[in-house]
């Protein structure tokens, strides 16, 4: 059952893969080596040799934004993956089994709920110090809970449909029916929050950059890059431009996508063609 | 209190003519003319999807943005509708009519005392002084029979039972004297003894002002009962308008005596005798069922709801047992004990000797599937991402060796033992009628062959036409398999149609259970001869003519 995404998520699909061919075509050419200094050439202004620039170090920006945009989008990517591949089954199973389980569950996932999701973040990145990977884990923790909050109250819903309590009067399995019933019907509304995840963990990201916490320099990230040139802001305005407008369009990107996605994954709107 | 001006078209109060309404490429009326008189009530029937609350609507030119009429023209006291727009518009329908909706609930505004709803439509409408409003609400609310009626007016919505709140909207709707009153399925929500008041009431009070009823309903018998005039709609087209008497009770055209004929009536065969002896299937013993509800306060005990109270049942192979009762009597909580969807606060399910509420996981599981149930609304019982064949594989168990594609075949069997052909296999629910969905949905139950199929008011959602196809599908499936059934409904004439014996509910109480024609020809219980008094029920008389039949005479006073 193949169908056109509208044109809005046309459009977002088309923005997140203009990224990721631009991220992958940076790993077979780059116009400059990204961390290569160069004082001769320090806070040039975008050229015909340096189409974005140079930053105080004299190193390219257009080869940092597009190696940047490999670590940014690779960290709020894999964040959205597993937050979701982690929170969406144990929503559901948290909502079906219910009982002293789904309790005790719910209050530590409200414990970290409790935090903003950035300072729980800070919190581990602390402990595992700065690095990709530890970014990852600590945006996916602080992420999760609120997955789980959003599965378990579709799940809830669920449980009481008569579709899942036929389901179970056929003799089938806790774990066939949250599988089979449960989450597919989650899918939707927590395919809409993982968009809206993917643009908070970009941003997280750079906040933590920001922070020192993020992936340490040289290697940079969107974000990281947004914070150095905030000292430069008055003189030089494209070492935070280039890599604010690659953000704005990610998240641009990944909003409209969303959109189109929770349309197309309901099955209601899917082609009517064969109605009997 | 008439300073309504008298127009210059006495003889008909609203006037319908040519009517063409249309939704984008859908036409949702087709050339429809009527007209409704004062003093009189003209009923719209249909089934759904027949169009007979877009008429309603558009009467009152209340359509939905994208709907327009491209043809005809509405007139109420002379004035034409389609000239007037906005302001003017809403003032003359405030004026003229009242509506009364199915949902009460919903009609009312539930952070507002009903007293203030009640004025306010009054003031606005009819142009009266709050203290004129207020007493003519203390008044109407007195006519309605409702007690205390000064207390009841700083009352919230909730505080009100459901046939109490339609009262109130029909209050809220006759407050400021409108020539029209619209009400839309007003009774489909309610209890058959509250539907019948809420009717009564409506008559009396629309006799009273002097206004029109304008009565949109599925139920023919209503219509016997309460309307002079009636139009009988069909996808959008006129198929009879007249009189009751020309139109149902000696149905003219073919297309509304089939209707007709799809009224459930007549009685089951009596019992073969081997039924009759057969032992036992399914032991219902002292069930009570307590919901626990929430505690006022910590250490205040839990306050806990009796929803059926030392209920003994039994159910015999292949015999066909229906539990009767309005909502609330328990009946749905019943139903789901039997299949252990609920486990009974105190007493025992046994089903063939084995009590169900011992077994426990994998041999619960084995168990059950001999137990099935067919809910109430089939749209909600199937899962919107699983095409027909996934849903009925679900009743599938696969057993090793068996061949490839022998899911896919037996689900084929069991759809064309539902009346559905091959290619429905890959279809989604939603692109299924209602009546399809309820097929699948009992295809879906009979795959693991059962030995009682519940069935939770599994015809109420369904049009009549659709309704007299499951009931004669679930009794042929019957005969050919062999499985008891139990028949939950609110519906008495479905009950006689289907069921070998009957098991009346009042408030968790069993309080009639006998053989059909016992139950229903000398019912024992107060409330069964209430129950029976009030059903409307629509009866062939020989030669093509029908006629409208009560029960029993009222003899006892029972509290709904």
């Amino acid at each position: 059952m193949h169908q056109r995404l509208t044109l809005g998520g046309t459009i977002g699909a088309g923005l997140l893969g203009a990224m990721l061919f631009m991220t992958l075509a940076g790993l077979i050419a780059l116009p400059y080596d990204p961390v290569a200094l160069d004082f001769n050439q320090r806070l040039v202004a975008p050229s015909a040799a340096h189409w974005f620039g140079t930053d105080q170090f004299g190193r390219d920006v257009l080869s940092r934004v597009v190696l940047g945009g490999r670590g940014s989008l690779l960290i709020a990517s894999l964040t959205v993956l597993f937050t979701v591949v982690i929170g969406l089954p144990l929503g559901a199973l948290l909502a079906y089994v219910g009982g002293w389980v789904e309790r005790a569950g719910m209050i530590v996932l409200d414990a970290l709920l409790a935090f903003p999701s950035l300072l729980i973040a800070l919190a581990i990145m602390a402990v595992t110090g700065p690095s990709q990977s530890g970014l990852i884990i600590a945006l996916t923790i602080a992420y999760t809970p609120g997955v789980v909050r959003v599965t378990r109250s579709v799940a809830l819903s669920l449980r009481e449909t008569a579709f899942v309590q036929a389901s179970e009067v056929l003799g089938h399995t806790t774990g066939h029916i949250v599988w089979r019933h449960v989450m597919p019907n989650c899918v939707a509304p927590v395919a809409v929050l993982a968009t809206t995840l993917f643009a908070s963990a970009l941003l997280s990201e750079s906040a933590l950059s920001f922070l020192g916490l993020g992936v340490p320099p040289p290697a940079p990230t969107w974000g990281g890059m947004l914070a150095d040139g905030r000292s430069f802001l008055s003189e030089a305005l494209w070492l935070s431009l280039f890599p604010g407008i690659a953000i704005a369009l990610s998240l641009l990107g990944s909003n409209m996508l969303g959109d189109a996605l929770r349309d197309r994954l309901d099955p209601r709107m899917r082609s009517m063609g064969n109605a009997a | 209190m008439s300073h309504v001006t008298q127009t210059p078209h006495p003889s008909a109060l609203v006037e319908v003519r040519n009517l063409t309404v249309v939704a984008g490429a859908r036409t949702l009326l087709h050339d429809i003319s009527i007209d409704v008189h004062a003093g009189e009530v003209v009923a719209v029937v249909g089934e759904s999807g027949s169009g007979k609350s877009t008429l309603a609507r558009s009467m009152i030119g209340l359509l939905p943005g994208e709907v327009r009429t491209t043809g005809g023209r509405v007139t109420i006291a002379g004035t034409d509708l389609m000239s007037l727009q906005g302001r003017p518009l809403r003032e003359l329908r405030g004026r003229m009519t009242g509506m009364v909706f199915q949902e009460p609930m919903t009609a009312l505004n539930p952070t507002m005392p009903v007293g203030r709803q009640l004025i306010e439509a009054c003031c606005t409408h009819a142009g009266v002084s709050r203290p004129e409003a207020l007493e003519r609400a203390t008044a109407m609310l007195e006519r309605i029979r409702i007690r205390d009626p000064q207390a009841a007016l700083k009352r919230y919505p909730h505080e009100f039972s459901g046939g109490m709140r339609q009262r109130l909207m029909l209050a809220a709707a006759l407050l400021h004297r409108p020539r029209l009153l619209i009400a839309d399925e007003p009774t489909t929500a309610l209890d058959v003894i509250v539907q019948r008041e809420v009717l009564d009431l409506m008559r009396e009070l629309v006799n009273e002002i002097g206004a029109a009823m304008l009565l949109v309903t599925h139920d023919l018998a209503v219509v016997a009962a309460y309307a002079n005039r009636v139009a009988v709609l069909d996808a959008g087209h006129s198929v009879d308008w007249g009189s009751v008497q020309d139109v149902i009770l000696r149905p003219r055209e073919p297309r509304v005596a089939r209707l007709l004929s799809a009224l459930p009536t007549g009685r089951r065969q009596a019992l073969p005798a081997t039924v009759e002896s057969a032992a036992p299937i399914l032991t219902v013993d002292q069930v009570s069922i307590t919901y626990a509800g929430r505690r006022e306060l910590p250490w205040k005990p839990r306050t806990s709801k009796a929803a059926v109270q030392n209920v003994s049942l039994q159910v015999r192979a292949g015999e066909t047992l229906a539990i009767v009762g309005e909502s609330g009597s328990g009946k749905t909580s019943l139903a789901r004990s039997l299949v252990r969807l609920l486990q009974p606060s105190s007493g025992t399910v046994s089903f063939a000797g084995q009590d169900l509420s011992s077994l426990h996981h994998r041999a619960l599981r084995e168990w059950r599937r001999q137990l099935q149930i067919v809910f109430q609304d089939p749209a909600s019982a199937l899962d919107p991402r699983l095409t027909v064949l996934q849903t009925v594989a679900e009743g599938l168990k696969s057993r090793n060796g068996d061949r490839p594609g022998w899911v896919r075949q037996r689900a084929t069997e069991l759809l064309r033992e539902v009346g559905l052909e091959q290619r429905y296999l890959d279809v989604l629910p939603h692109q299924l009628s209602g009546g399809q969905r309820q097929r699948v949905c009992i295809a879906r139950a009979l795959a693991p062959e059962p030995r009682l199929l519940v069935a939770d008011e599994a015809v109420s959602a369904l049009d009549l036409s659709v309704q007299a196809r499951i009931l004669d599908l679930i009794e042929s499936l019957q005969h050919k398999h062999g499985f008891a059934c139990v028949f939950v409904t609110h519906n008495l004439a479905v009950a006689e149609r289907i069921a070998d014996r009957i098991a009346v509910l009042y408030r968790g109480e069993l309080v009639e259970y006998g053989a059909t024609q016992q139950v229903l020809d000398e019912p024992a219980h107060p409330y069964t001869q209430a129950l029976l008094a009030a059903s409307l029920e629509l009866c062939a008389a020989g030669s093509g003519r029908f006629e409208l039949r009560s029960r029993q005479p009222v003899s006892g006073e029972v509290a709904s």
